[in-house]
This record gives C-alpha cells, structure tokens and sequence, in this order.
C-alpha cells in the first residue's frame, strides 16, 4: 500500500468534495427557500460548475506537468 | 526564479508525496478549526468571518485542491449544525482555496508583500463570488453583522450590487488578510515536510505587514460597529 499522497490525490478529494456539494445543495435550496427553491439551485449549479470547470483544467494542466 | 524552482522541487505535483498520516490528521482538524472560528465569529456578531483559518493552513501546505476539501466540509458541517445558510458559501470557501493553494505554488507566499497582497487577493475573490450568493439566494442580507454595513451603503444611496459587493469586500478583505497571518503562524508551528505547495516564509520578524494587518482589521471592525450604534 501507498502511504504517500500527491497533488493527484489532493485533486480528486477536491472533486469528491465539489460532489458532496451537489449533493447538499438541493436540500439547502428546499431549507431556505422552500417551494421557490428552483431559482437558488439553478444559481447554486451555475456556481458548482463553475468550480468542476476549474477542476477540469487542473487535471489537464496535471497531465502535461507529469508528462 | 529561485522561488519556482524551489516550489518545483517541493511541489508534490512532481512525484514527492508526502504521508497519508499527515492528511488524515490535518484535512478533519482544520475543518474543525473552521467551523469553531465561524460559531465563534456568529456567536460574539463579529463583523468577521473566521472559518477560513483551517483553508488556509490546508492550502498554503498541502494543496489548493486539499483546502477545497476542507471548504466543502466546512460548510455542509456548519450546515448541518447551525442551518442550511451556510451551505451556498462552501463555494466561496474552495475559490478562497484555490487563491491560496496556487497562490503558494506560483511563489507567493514566499515574501512579506507578496504573501500580503495574496491574503488581498483571496479577500477579492472570495468577494467576487459571495457577492452574488448574498444577492440571489439570500436577497442581500444574511443576518450577518457586515449586514450593516450593507444598509449604511444602500441609505447613501447605493445600488444593491454596489452596496452588497463593497461591504462584503471590506469585511472579506480584513477577515482573509487575518486568516493568512494567522494560518501563517499556525504553519511555523507545522512540520516543514507538509510544506509541499510552494515555499513559504517564516512568521518571524514581520513588523510592518503585522502592524498594516492589525491596522486594517481594526479599522473594518471599528467602522462596522461605528455604524451598529
């Protein structure tokens, strides 16, 4: 077994935290705003994808740094 | 140059690893320390935040992706404490994340005024992205004491943007510069193997950049409570 981690490791526990977060949010959207949840959680998303976009480039720029 | 080279070599991204161990310990403790500095920071209604300390630690060493980790926790565990308010903000805690982690790697935090235009920058960008979260979802308050300030700006005539996006900054700004320092005093006390983002320089003799801190900090929290009374 590997008892070491690297920034590989630390990039897939980010996504597996951005994942969490899609999972919370609508539960979060039904909390605070009820049946107008849509517009919270539409907003949310916006902002989750935004941050799996970034995710997406770092794991490219990964790629090439250990090419 | 020297900066680079040195982040490259300590740089996990380059084969170096450092231990699982070290990980498990630090990622579930700084997340903690995040959710005790923002109760404590709501409890007292201070015009700060105070959850971002452990994000930092976590970035500044670890990794910017790691301190993500650590923000998302964070704010599903505050929310599953202190109410669902929270939850919308774990994004503000990863861009936080990020701004510091890369911050470190790109040679940042390597230098007094660097490392404080870092602790700006973060400020700015964890702005740049509440802002719109307390408009949207929250319709421009929070019930947060920077709600305050908000009102001051909106009753002299400001536009609710404006209004929201200045006072958020001023407040983000003066919590995310103490949290740098304090995460940076916190990582003197760390051993220097988990420093594998990028170098980072030592708290020690830091004179005016404490003294520039300390004075923006409290001139944020002087203004905000001027304002409450």
């Amino acid at each position: 077994m590997n008892n070491e981690v690297t920034s590989k490791d630390g990039l897939g526990a980010g996504i597996a935290g951005l994942g969490v977060m899609y999972m919370v949010y609508p539960w979060a959207a039904s909390e605070i705003q009820g049946d107008a949840a849509f517009g919270m959680l539409a907003g949310l998303c916006l902002i989750a994808g935004f941050l799996t976009i970034l995710c997406g480039i770092a794991v490219m720029r990964l790629k090439n740094v250990n090419a | 140059m020297k900066d680079q080279d040195t982040s490259q070599q300590l740089s996990s991204a380059t084969g170096g690893g450092i231990p699982l161990t070290y990980v498990i310990a630090l990622v579930p403790v700084a997340s903690v320390m995040n959710v005790i500095g923002g109760t404590v920071a709501s409890a007292l209604k201070l015009p700060i935040f105070l959850d971002m300390i452990g994000t930092a630690v976590v970035a500044m060493t670890i990794g910017p992706w790691w301190g993500a980790l650590v923000g998302v926790i964070t704010n599903v565990t505050a929310g599953f404490i202190t109410g669902p308010t929270s939850i919308p903000f774990a994004a503000c805690n990863v861009v936080g994340a990020l701004i510091w982690g890369y911050g470190t790697k790109w040679g940042w935090a390597n230098n007094k005024l660097k490392f404080f235009g870092l602790s700006v920058a973060s400020g700015v960008g964890v702005s740049l992205m509440a802002a719109p979260i307390v408009i949207f979802v929250f319709g421009g308050a929070t019930g947060h004491a920077s709600d305050v300030l908000t009102a001051g700006l909106l009753a002299a005539g400001g536009d609710m943007w404006s209004s929201v996006f200045s006072s958020n900054i001023i407040v983000s700004s003066a919590d995310k510069i103490l949290s740098s320092f304090l995460a940076l005093a916190i990582i003197g006390a760390l051993p220097t193997n988990l420093q594998v983002t990028g170098p980072i320089m030592k708290a020690e003799s830091m004179g005016k950049v404490v003294l520039i801190t300390a004075g923006t900090v409290v001139g944020v929290i002087l203004t905000v409570v001027s304002m409450n009374l």
